[in-house]
């Protein structure tokens, strides 16, 4: 893993294509329209928060993003490369591919109960073959526990482990493939409050190596303090996409702003106090 | 009322019976692995989405549920008089019994088999899509491990079904427990003794290779507890977003 830290710049460079496109994205649920031609760039290197209240289609984009959900319409480009289109079946190679290189984390963690935190790391590398013999699969597993904070409990199984513990094990588990991309849904949603912090500490840390990150949270003080860019969606569409720092500042120049700030519970700040002198 | 008690306990250093006892317990062993085997294939089938799959499957489970274990055995034992070639094997009453145990003990293990498969949670499947693992390496290390784990303890309930359902493979002739006990009573009518000892004989069986089945699931049980935990949860869970 920490080679490929040198190699992604925080930034995207020029020349070099977004790390994931999203164009048009459709998606229904029967009648219900839940993503309305949704279009988003993800530069590499990126950390974007997705908030939005509950049933707006952050959690549906994402997953979509996996394939988990399929598209009724748009589609994804990865690296600069076909990924999925809508109601079309493109190369199975290169979807196979390029799943290889997003990683999820999911709101109620999904670990392997009948696998040790260890086992639950190297089952991925063992089956893809990806980290050579068995030893290394193991000291890659050792190394990623260590780094989530975790390598006491290596062999010990999901159920013994509280909730927090439990989401780090799934970090690692991500971390495993080594994606380029790891998208988060939810990731603190199921957790008792104590253990939010550290979870999130190592999300934080992902963003610092310069990991492209796509986090559905409604943590917003985190947001705002760990993203590039806070996307806030509201039936199925994107409501608005902007810079933290522009949130922060976000006056009655820029009504869309004042919306997410409203969302985010954000107050009483200069700019809040300016636009109520404003007449 | 008096029992013989002298010649209920010889019943137990007669060899027949400790011979019936082996027959017992390699037919009920084999036609309840062999039917976990062929139940896994069928319930899988019967989940498949496509139809030339699922409806035999459906059907198959539907027959022999449906149909006596014993009428089915004196089918399959005269079946060489349709199929002449069969005759070799299941004129055999001892194939013939297996062959029908295992398709009895099949239709009913499929449904079990698919209660397991079912409670294995959607989260686990899209975890293991999400590692970009395909469908029959998710099945194979993810679902049917947790599945079979749930699955035990009716599926321990089965093998003891096959002990006693072997019983009935003495119609056809099966020199099994119960036939041998036949055979004697049948020239002493010494009836109420040698059927005791036949019942404490199955109790034997039942008792050891039941056992010895509790014990595995039993050293499984730490994964069967995560399983309820993982349970409650995922109970809590919706709680908490609702």
């Amino acid at each position: 893993m920490p080679e490929r830290q040198a190699v992604t710049g925080k930034k995207t460079e020029k020349g070099q294509p977004p790390a994931l496109q999203l164009m048009k994205i459709r998606k229904q649920f029967g009648e219900h329209e839940v993503l309305k031609k949704i279009d988003m760039n993800i530069g590499i290197g990126e950390v974007i928060s997705i908030i939005g209240p509950s049933g707006s289609g952050k959690t549906t984009l994402i997953r979509t993003v996996n394939r988990l959900e399929t598209l009724n319409g748009g589609e994804v480009v990865l690296f600069g490369e076909d990924f999925i289109k809508g109601g079309l079946s493109l190369n199975r190679q290169q979807v196979r591919s390029g799943m290889q290189r997003i990683g999820m984390v999911f709101q109620n963690f999904n670990l392997f109960p009948h696998k040790t935190a260890l086992e639950n790391i190297m089952l991925a590398p063992r089956y893809h073959g990806t980290t050579g013999n068995a030893e290394l699969n193991r000291q890659q597993a050792l190394f990623l526990l260590d780094r989530v904070g975790l390598l006491a409990h290596a062999n010990k199984y999901p159920h013994q482990l509280s909730g927090g513990q439990q989401q780090r094990v799934a970090i690692a588990r991500t971390l495993a493939l080594s994606p380029d991309i790891i998208l988060f849904d939810e990731p603190t949603s199921a957790l008792d409050p104590e253990m939010v912090g550290e979870v999130l500490k190592v999300i934080q840390e992902l963003a610092k190596e310069g990991m492209t990150l796509i986090i559905v949270t409604h943590e917003m003080d985190f947001a705002l303090s760990v993203s590039d860019r806070v996307v806030m969606m509201e039936h199925g569409v994107v409501q608005a996409d902007a810079r933290p720092q522009s949130i922060l500042k976000a006056d009655n120049s820029t009504p869309e702003l004042l919306r997410i700030r409203e969302f985010m519970g954000i107050e009483n700040t200069d700019a809040a106090d300016s636009t109520r002198s404003e007449p | 009322m008096n029992l013989d008690w002298g010649y209920f306990f010889s019943l137990f250093t007669m060899s027949a019976f400790y011979q019936a006892c082996v027959t017992v317990i390699t037919l009920s062993t084999l036609g309840w692995f062999f039917g976990l085997i062929l139940g896994f294939v069928t319930a899988c089938a019967k989940m498949s989405t496509s139809r030339w799959l699922n409806i035999p499957a459906g059907v198959f489970i539907w027959f022999f549920r449906s149909v006596p274990l014993l009428v089915v055995l004196v089918f399959v034992y005269n079946l060489p008089q349709l199929f002449p070639a069969t005759g070799p094997f299941l004129g055999v009453p001892y194939f013939a019994g297996l062959v029908s145990l295992v398709v009895t003990e099949a239709a009913y293990m499929a449904e079990i088999h698919r209660s397991g498969l079912l409670a294995v949670g959607k989260g686990q499947k899209e975890a293991g899509h999400a590692l970009n693992i395909g469908f029959l390496g998710i099945q194979r290390l993810i679902v049917i491990p947790q599945a079979l784990r749930i699955s035990m303890p009716a599926l321990t309930n089965e093998y003891i079904t096959a002990i006693k359902l072997s019983s009935l493979v003495s119609a056809i002739s099966l020199p099994e427990l119960l036939q041998t006990g036949q055979r004697l009573y049948s020239q002493n009518f010494l009836v109420m003794e040698t059927l005791l000892a036949v019942a404490v004989y199955y109790v034997g069986i039942v008792t050891i290779f039941g056992g010895a089945l509790q014990w595995l699931e039993k050293r499984w049980m730490c994964l069967l507890v995560s399983q309820t935990h993982s349970l409650m949860n995922n109970v809590m869970l919706y709680a908490k977003t609702q």
